[in-house]
This record gives structure tokens, C-alpha cells and sequence, in this order.
């Protein structure tokens, strides 16, 4: 990391931590809404801007994540903490499930693999509302029970949470890891001639970005959303999440993080408008980075920096 | 049980001619363009659409707006590939398959959300093909639109199988999508073939989304369903291969009403998906398909 | 090394943050009363214009007469989209960020369920527009009033329907909310209680269904009902309606079409979904056209009439009622503190356009309901018909016909 990097993640962090002492409720649950995206769209981003595994999946990760906590709640009594940690744990065996059934196909069979997974899950959890209540809604308890209501702390949780993922996402992507998943992604064959272990680590992207968007699913949702239901898995959804990394930047760290902020914030001040004008303009902007600047918003604002030696150069192998 | 079972078998027969023409235009696009058009639902939506705009505000009689609405989203087909997707095939891109499924993902995205913001959440009821209640046989009856659409789609479909057999155009058609190299090697064109491809599927689409306009009427998203049991149908049949997609759409629609009445109507979507992920999972190829070649 | 102006990449976070100040809240010399409703899919965004209305001439007609404790109301309005966590978000929102003394409104059962615990976290008032789910109340929540009807209420109804007319065989298909299992729940139990000799089924359907022709063929060659019930709410029950009819299944000579829901009386939208499927449909509503209730109810009527050249349907009145309500508690405290409102709430005593609005105090599905909201059950006997123009079947003291059927 070049002194630049370092310290714009320093800032950025403290930043965030004084949101909460300058925001009050509800631009507070914006800020909380941003983190939870930036956790999703950066595990996303693992699996598909550093593996080349397009899924559709992601937004069924985290409601896998909310739905085992919400249902074990409700039946069992199961204080949320623990139920949330149980939702992590089930989209980890989803994702390792997922990954070794797609271990066969690529490319669009892929997307259309998981975006079939994606919606039985929702129509199953619709239909099946006697178990889980389907439209009519899951009561979800508050994370630190009832009593103890502080969206100030929600988000310190929320930011938490999505400092362990960008750290551990860091680790992995500059590690030996990284660079199997991005020869897998440039081309998988080609990877498997070299020795890399293609089986291993196509399943353990799955996993891993998995077990991040269970938990940020089940943690948001215990926080700042009262009640869940199956239209969290629509593909509007997904296509919300799709939105903020590639307009952010696909393959890269910071990409998602962008991304999910500004995208965010977008979203609530178009909000005034319609309640669906942001998607309109999201699926522009998704339109136009893919057709004229494929490396998205942090692309632009990464070339100009790494020209002036302000970030590290990255090897060859990038997100073109 | 004798009429009861026929007619659930009839009503899936009639979904069944109507997906075909969805997931043929599907298959084409894919077969030539290596392509899968997650747009694709959205020309069935413009299609409906487009029917409403010229039977209602133009009071064009609807037999006339069919074609007409074909056209428009043929136009709209071809316009897509030329400005969005000919750059997989005329530039070196890296990934080409990652652009392809996120630009067209973001164009179904799009196109609901203008539709949506332009015309609102209403449902548009274009007018009907055939009006009223028709006597099938026995105590049975459909409604008139769900009997013409199937006949319309049957021929439509005939028609389409006869282009692609037996024209010329159908024969550079099939031969792109064996080859791309060795149809231009005998002078086909590969980048008008590919406008061709979107053109047809917006075509086809068009004409599933008007012929069921006046049953389900219009609304921005009524692509999203339809277009996701194309999907498996063509994965079933065999991506890229027509008479897969039919034989495979047949099926579904009859799949679909077995279920419905053996085990439980209310799951009748969660089959077509079920299907899906057991056919990739077991036979990614389908029925008909080629193993992919990847050479 | 270039020197690093941490200067200027302060400076770009910063813009970030800047996006989402928030505005500058407007004057404090206003009241701020929020509504809330169904605009947009999948909610039942015609239903909810029409709540709207009545909620907003309710805030009209205040301002107009100088305004509550001396101080101009301002509506903000929310669109919940029929989904729950959407309600509740619009909820947060309305509480949190514009800071309402109090809510009204809302249309769809299961958005008002997750609704109503957002109300009771916060301490701030809401009066049901029209959700009619019975739980609702018998949750016993003191922040949640209804003026609108009930399930229970309607279901009885029905059931005596049967009764007075040797109904034997029902069937009923019902939305997957609170609303449509709730009242076929309560249609079942009604039966029980009142000893009524009719057998009764029901099915769920997804609320954003297209084809229901399987289970109408399935009812109609298996199961031969006298009286099929549908609780799905549009567009869905336009489309259950016209199926059934070009199936020649119902309203038939041997199965009448009942519709639970009432959307059948906003007459315009319905006669052009379903043109002459709606010949001979029953609807039971909380409201007629036809019958003078109330002078302000008349007032509405009239208002309603010459601004849309049609009479309107049950909706404006329950919204206008919902927000009566609520502005009379408003008065009545004399000042915007939740909780002096929400005590206020259970002494109310208005004329509303429907009746003379109070609330009981009783536990169960009457608390803090208006208990004697009236209810009818209506027949179309032409096509086009207007709602006014509609056969009344129900109350007793109302009907001016039978039932009549196709031959």
C-alpha cells in the first residue's frame, strides 16, 4: 500500500466513525444502509470481479442470512445474535453448496444457475408462508433485544463489520489466493494447465463471499429493518447490488466501496422524485460504464491517481 | 377427472406455443451470438406495448397491430445489437461473456424502469383478438384471446421453422451459428447475421408479449416471468437449437399442468426452476443441444 | 515521492459526505400529519389514489376552517407499495425524518401488521384507513385506532347472506396477506358460530398471479360450488373475475361471484378490466353511493361527483373518516405531544361521513375500533352499472332486492 493508500483509508474510516455524532436518525440509517452495501457489493465483487463467476445469487445470500436468524427466532426463541451467526453459517454451507453445483458452468449458464437458485428460494419462502410468513412479513427482533434500541450502535456494528470484510477481502486478494482467482478468472483452463486448483478456490469464492453477504444480510436486517419478505430476493434487488460494483469498479477493492456510497446517497436524494427513479438511473449508469468505461468510477479517478504514483501499480492483470 | 385433466393439458398446451415463440427468438440470438439476452423479456413487454398503441390511442384493429408491433420491435432488436452488442464481436474485448450478461442484464433493468417511469405502473389492456368465451368441447370453455393466441403462435412458429429450413437467409442463419469463421469464409456476413438474430428474437418476442397483451394486459415488468421459462426451455431443448426449444416448451407446458394438478398448483412456477437447475447440473447440453466446444 | 496533499483528498471526502446534508427543515408554524397508502406496484395503487383523496380533503377541509390549534396542517404523504418492509420504512421515515405528530391511512392488511410496531416503538398515533384485518386491533396496541371495517364484521355478514338465501357449497380463493387468510379465517369461524349449514374451503393464491384458470377449472368440473368468494385484491381479482366468467364458471346460473374485497365499486376502473364478466358479481363494502348516511357524508359524495363525474367508492370516505379522526384527537389534546393524542384518541366522538365515529375500549378485535362502521353487501344487475346504481342486498333494513342470477 503506497503512504496515499494508507492514509485515505485512515481518513476515510475516521469519517465514518463520526457519522454518527454529527447524523441523527434517519440520514444515520442511510449511512448504516451504505455500509451494509458496501459489505455486499465487495463480496460480490470477490466472486465475480476477481473469480469471473457471474452469480445471481448474492441478494438470496443475504436473505438466507436474515431468514435463518428471523426463523430460528421465531420458533426456537433464538436470541438474534446467535441467530445471525447461525444465518452466516447456513449461507456459508449455501455457498459451498452453490459452488460445487456450478462447478460445471460458465458464463451465462452460470448466471442462469444461479438466478434459477435465486428465485425458487423466493417463491419457496412465498409460498410457503405458514412456515415463514411469507408476504405477509417476518417480525425480525432487534439485534441487542428490544430494550436496547440505538441506531448509534447499529452502526458501529454495521461499520465493523464491514472493516473485517475489506481487511480479510484485502488479505486474500493480495495474497497467493488472489492470484488463482484472477487466473481462473482470465481463463479457467489455462489456470488448471498451470497447476492452480480450480475446484477449490471456484468453491471457495462461493464460500466466502458468501458467508460476508449471510451475515451482512442477517446483521441489517436485525438492525434497521423491522420486517423482511420474499421481495428482498427480487432481481431489482440484485440488480441494486450489480448497480454499485460495476459502477464503482469491478475487480477492484475500492470499486464496490464507492460504488455502494455514492450510489446510496443517490438513491435517497432521488428518492423526493419516485421511490423507483433510482433504478432507472442506476441501469443507465450501468449501461454506460460497460459500453464507454468499463472501469467504472474508481477507473477514472484510479488512472489519474496512478499515473501520479499516488497508488500502488497494480500488475498487468486488471479489470480492463 | 377425463374433461378435467384435458383441459389443465389444453391451458398448458396453449402456455406451451406461447413460451416456444419466447424462448425461439432466445435461441437464435444465442446460437449465432453465443449470447443470452437477459433483455430478452423486455421486447416481449414492447411488444405488448406497442400492441396497446396501436389498437387503443391509433385504433388500428388488432390483427393489424400484431405485425405492426413485430416490426417496431424488430427495429428495436436490431438497434440494440448495433449500438450494445457489436462491440463483443468487432473489438478484442477482454471477458466479452461478463460484458454480455451485465450490459444486457442493465438494459432489462432499464427498459423496465422507463417503462415505468414513462407509462406508470398501470396495466394497459389492449383490445382483444377475439372476444368472449368460445366453446371448446363438452362443458369446456376458453376465452377467445387464449385460443387465438395459441393458434397465432403455432403459425408464427411454422413460419419461422419454414425461414429457417428452407431460405436462404435461414440457411446463413444456421450456418453462422455452426461456424462464425467458416460462414464468413463463404461470404456470409457474421456481423448481419448477428443484427438478423436480434431482429428475429425481437420479432418473435413481440409478438408473445402482443398475443398475451390482451389476457394478462400490460405492465413494466410482465417480461419477467415469461422470460425466465424461456430460459428453460432453451437450456432443456439445448441452447441453440430450434427444434429443441419447441419440443422443450411443449413439454414445460405440459410439465407445468401435471404438476399443478398432481401436486400442487401453487408450485407451478418453482418447477420450471427446478428443471433448470437438474438439466444444467445433470445434461448442461439439454436435449438437443451441441457440447459446447471450447476451443 | 511527490508530497501528498492530504488537503485536497480531504477535501474529495468531504463532497461524498455533502451529498447527503440534510435540507434545512421548513417553518415550525405547521402541523405535520402524515398518510399513507398504496401507489405503486405491487400494491393496489387504484385502491390507494382514492384513499389519498379522502385523506387529503380531510386536510383540505381543516386548513379551510383556519387550521388545527391555530397552525396550518401540511400532508406528507408516503408510498408503502403494498409491501410490509417498505410500510414499515416509509414509517420510520415519516416519524424520524418529518417528524409527523400522527399518521392515517394505509390499505393493505399485511403492510399495516408490520406498520403498527413501528408506531408503538415510537409512541405516535395511527388510525387504520382501510386495513381490515381483525388482528390488527386485537393486538390491543393504545397508539392504533381503526375507523375502517373489519373482517370479522364482513364475514358475518356473508355468512348470514348464505344463510337467509339456502347458500350450501362455498369456495374461496384468497390472497397470500394478512387480509385474504384473515377473512376466509373468519368466514370459517363465522359459519361455526352462527350454526350455518354451508361447507366451506379455501385456497391461497400469490397476490401477483396471472393465470387462475387451473384452480377455476379445478372448482369448476371438481368441486361445483354455490358461491365462489374472492379475496385478492387488484389487479389480481380483475383477473380471477374474468377468467371465472370466460370459463363460464362464475357468476353462472349455478355459482355466484362474490367479491370479498370490494374493489368491484370503484365501478370506472372495474368495468373497463372486466366489462361483462361483472354483470350479476356481489360485493360486500363498507360503503354505498346510494344510501345518505351522514350529511358530511353526503358533502363528500357531492364533492366527489362533480370533480370526477362518477360517484365515488368506499375509499375517499374511509380515508376522510381515518383523518377526521385524527385531527379531532389533534384538537382535542390541544397540543401535538404523541401521547396527549393518542389519549385524546379514546374520547373521540365525531360525526364522520359513515356515522357517528367512537372508539370501544373493549380487548379483542374491538379495541379502539368504531365498532359500529357500517357495512353492505351490494349486486350489479347491468353492465356499466354505477355503484349507487347497484342492487342492495344487505343490511335487512337497506336491501331493496334479492339475489338475481343468469339463466
Amino acid at each position: 500500500m503506497t503512504r496515499f493508500e494508507r492514509t485515505t483509508a485512515i481518513v476515510a474510516l475516521v469519517l465514518a466513525a463520526a457519522v454518527p455524532l454529527v447524523f441523527q436518525d434517519y440520514f444515520l440509517r442511510v449511512a448504516a444502509t451504505a455500509l451494509y452495501f458496501v459489505v455486499l457489493a465487495s463480496s460480490w465483487n470477490l466472486l465475480v470481479g476477481y473469480t469471473g463467476q457471474l452469480s445471481l445469487a448474492h441478494a438470496a445470500f443475504a436473505a438466507i442470512g436474515a431468514y435463518t436468524a428471523g426463523l430460528l427466532h421465531r420458533y426456537t426463541g433464538l436470541n438474534p445474535i446467535a441467530g445471525v451467526l447461525a444465518g452466516g453459517l447456513m449461507a456459508t454451507a449455501v455457498g459451498y453448496f452453490l459452488g460445487r453445483i456450478c462447478l460445471r458452468v460458465r458464463g451465462p449458464y452460470l448466471a442462469l444457475m444461479t438466478l434459477g437458485f435465486s428465485e425458487i428460494l423466493r417463491l419457496v419462502l412465498q409460498i410457503e408462508y405458514k412456515f415463514t410468513r411469507g408476504s405477509l412479513g417476518l417480525q425480525l427482533p432487534y439485534l441487542y433485544g428490544a430494550d436496547n434500541v440505538d441506531h448509534r450502535l447499529g452502526y458501529y456494528t454495521l461499520l465493523g463489520l464491514a472493516v473485517i470484510v475489506l481487511v480479510v477481502l484485502h488479505r486474500i486478494v493480495n495474497s497467493e489466493a488472489g492470484l488463482y482467482l484472477k487466473a481462473i478468472r482470465e481463463d479457467e483452463d489455462a489456470a488448471a494447465a498451470m497447476g492452480v486448483d480450480v475446484v477449490k478456490w471456484k468453491v471457495n469464492a462461493f464460500v466466502v463471499s458468501g458467508l460476508f453477504a449471510g451475515l451482512a444480510g442477517g446483521i441489517y436486517a436485525h438492525l434497521f429493518v423491522n420486517v423482511i419478505a420474499p421481495q428482498m430476493l427480487l432481481l431489482s434487488e440484485m440488480g441494486l447490488i450489480l448497480a454499485m460494483t460495476i459502477v464503482g469498479g469491478l475487480g477492484t477493492l475500492t470499486g464496490p466501496v464507492l460504488g455502494a456510497v455514492v450510489l446510496v446517497f443517490l438513491q435517497e436524494e432521488l428518492r423526493g422524485i419516485s421511490p423507483h427513479a433510482h433504478l432507472l438511473l442506476f441501469s443507465i449508469l450501468v449501461i454506460l460504464v460497460m459500453k464507454f468505461y468499463r472501469r467504472g468510477l474508481f477507473g477514472l479517478v484510479g488512472d489519474a491517481l496512478k499515473k501520479r504514483g499516488w497508488l500502488a501499480k497494480t500488475p498487468p492483470i486488471t479489470a480492463e | 377427472m377425463g374433461v378435467y385433466l384435458v383441459s389443465q393439458l389444453l391451458n398448458g398446451l396453449i402456455f406451451g406455443l406461447i413460451y416456444c415463440l419466447i424462448a425461439l427468438g432466445l435461441t437464435v440470438v444465442f446460437s449465432i451470438m453465443r449470447v443470452i439476452n437477459f433483455a430478452h423479456g423486455e421486447f416481449f413487454m414492447l411488444g405488448g406495448y406497442a400492441l396497446y398503441l396501436f389498437t387503443v390511442p391509433l385504433g388500428l384493429p388488432p390483427i393489424v397491430g400484431l405485425p405492426l408491433s413485430m416490426a417496431t420491435v424488430c427495429a428495436f432488436g436490431v438497434l440494440v445489437e448495433r449500438s450494445l452488442l457489436r462491440p463483443i464481436y468487432t473489438t478484442r474485448m477482454e471477458r466479452p461473456e461478463e460484458y454480455a450478461i451485465i450490459l444486457t442484464f442493465g438494459l432489462a433493468l432499464f427498459l423496465q424502469n422507463a417503462a415505468l417511469w414513462s407509462l406508470g405502473a398501470y396495466e394497459y389492456t389492449p383490445m382483444s383478438f377475439w372476444e368472449g368465451s368460445k366453446h371448446v368441447f363438452g362443458d369446456l370453455y376458453l376465452s377467445g384471446d387464449r385460443l387465438f393466441a395459441a393458434g397465432m403462435a403455432a403459425l408464427i412458429i411454422a413460419a419461422t421453422l419454414l425461414i429457417v429450413y428452407r431460405t436462404w437467409l435461414g440457411h446463413a442463419l444456421m450456418a453462422a451459428s455452426q461456424s462464425q469463421v467458416g460462414a464468413s469464409v463463404v461470404g456470409i456476413s457474421v456481423v448481419r447475421m448477428n443484427a438478423v438474430a436480434m431482429g428475429l428474437a425481437g420479432m418473435l418476442a413481440a409478438a408473445a408479449g402482443s398475443l398475451l397483451g390482451p389476457i394478462f394486459l400490460i405492465y413494466p415488468d410482465v417480461g419477467t416471468v415469461p422470460v425466465i421459462k424461456a430460459f428453460v426451455i432453451i437450456v432443456l431443448g439445448g441452447m441453440g437449437s430450434i427444434p429443441g426449444a419447441v419440443i422443450a416448451a411443449i413439454l414445460l407446458g405440459v410439465i407445468e399442468s401435471l404438476g399443478s394438478i398432481y401436486i400442487s398448483v401453487a408450485y407451478r412456477d418453482v418447477y420450471s426452476f427446478l428443471v433448470l437447475i437438474l438439466v444444467l447440473v445433470v445434461r448442461p447440453h439439454g436435449i438437443f443441444g451441441q457440447r459446447e466446444r471450447r476451443a | 515521492m511527490q508530497r501528498i496533499t492530504t488537503g485536497k483528498t480531504l477535501a474529495t471526502m468531504v463532497v461524498a459526505g455533502a451529498l447527503a446534508f440534510p435540507a434545512m427543515s421548513a417553518a415550525q408554524d405547521v402541523i405535520k400529519i402524515g398518510g399513507v397508502a398504496p401507489l405503486s406496484s405491487p400494491g393496489s395503487y387504484q385502491q390507494g389514489r382514492e384513499l389519498v383523496l379522502g385523506l387529503q380533503w380531510a386536510v383540505d377541509d381543516v386548513n379551510a376552517a383556519g387550521g388545527l390549534l391555530g397552525k396550518k396542517v401540511v400532508l406528507i404523504i408516503e408510498d408503502t407499495e403494498g409491501k410490509p418492509p417498505t410500510g414499515a420504512l416509509a414509517i420510520e421515515k415519516l416519524i424520524t425524518k418529518d417528524k409527523v405528530v400522527g399518521v392515517a391511512g394505509e390499505y393493505h392488511s399485511s403492510v399495516c401488521t408490520a406498520e403498527i410496531e413501528v408506531f408503538r416503538q415510537h409512541g405516535i398515533p395511527f388510525v387504520i384507513g382501510s386495513c381490515w384485518s381483525d388482528t390488527l386491533t386485537e393486538a390491543g396496541y393504545a397508539e392504533i385506532y381503526r375507523t375502517s371495517v373489519y373482517s370479522s364484521k364482513l364475514a358475518e355478514n356473508m355468512v348470514a347472506l348464505m344463510m337467509a338465501n339456502g347458500i350450501k357449497k362455498v369456495v374461496a380463493l384468497v390472497e397470500d396477506t394478512d387480509y385474504g387468510i384473515g377473512i376466509a379465517e373468519n368466514i370459517k369461524k363465522s359459519i361455526e358460530k352462527l350454526g350455518a349449514k354451508t361447507s366451506f374451503k379455501y385456497e391461497v393464491v400469490e397476490k401477483t398471479s396471472k393465470d387462475f384458470v387451473p384452480i377455476l377449472l379445478k372448482y369448476k368440473t371438481q368441486e361445483k360450488p354455490d358461491m365462489i368468494i374472492t379475496a385478492v385484491t387488484q389487479p389480481g381479482g380483475f383477473l380471477v373475475l374474468k377468467q371465472a366468467h370466460e370459463i363460464r364458471f362464475a357468476p353462472s346460473k349455478n355459482t355466484l361471484y362474490l367479491d370479498a374485497t370490494c374493489t368491484a365499486q370503484n365501478d370506472k376502473v372495474f368495468w373497463e378490466a372486466v366489462k361483462g364478466a361483472g354483470k350479476y358479481v356481489l360485493m360486500s363494502c363498507p360503503y354505498s353511493p346510494s344510501v345518505q348516511l351522514t350529511p358530511l357524508g353526503e358533502k363528500i359524495k357531492q364533492r366527489y361527483v362533480k370533480e370526477f363525474d362518477r360517484q365515488p367508492n368506499y375509499l375517499p370516505l374511509q380515508g376522510y373518516d381515518a383523518m377526521l379522526a385524527l385531527i379531532t384527537a389533534i384538537k382535542m389534546a390541544g397540543s401535538t405531544d404523541r401521547k396527549a393524542i393518542v389519549a385524546a384518541l379514546a374520547d373521540v366522538q365525531v360525526a364522520g361521513t359513515r356515522g357517528d365515529i367512537k372508539f370501544e375500549k373493549e380487548s379483542g378485535v374491538w379495541h379502539n375500533q368504531w365498532k359500529d362502521v357500517p357495512t353492505f353487501i351490494f349486486q350489479y344487475s347491468e353492465q356499466d352499472q354505477s355503484a349507487g346504481d347497484a342492487n342492495i342486498l344487505f343490511p335487512p333494513r337497506f336491501a331493496n332486492s334479492e339475489i338475481i342470477r343468469p339463466n
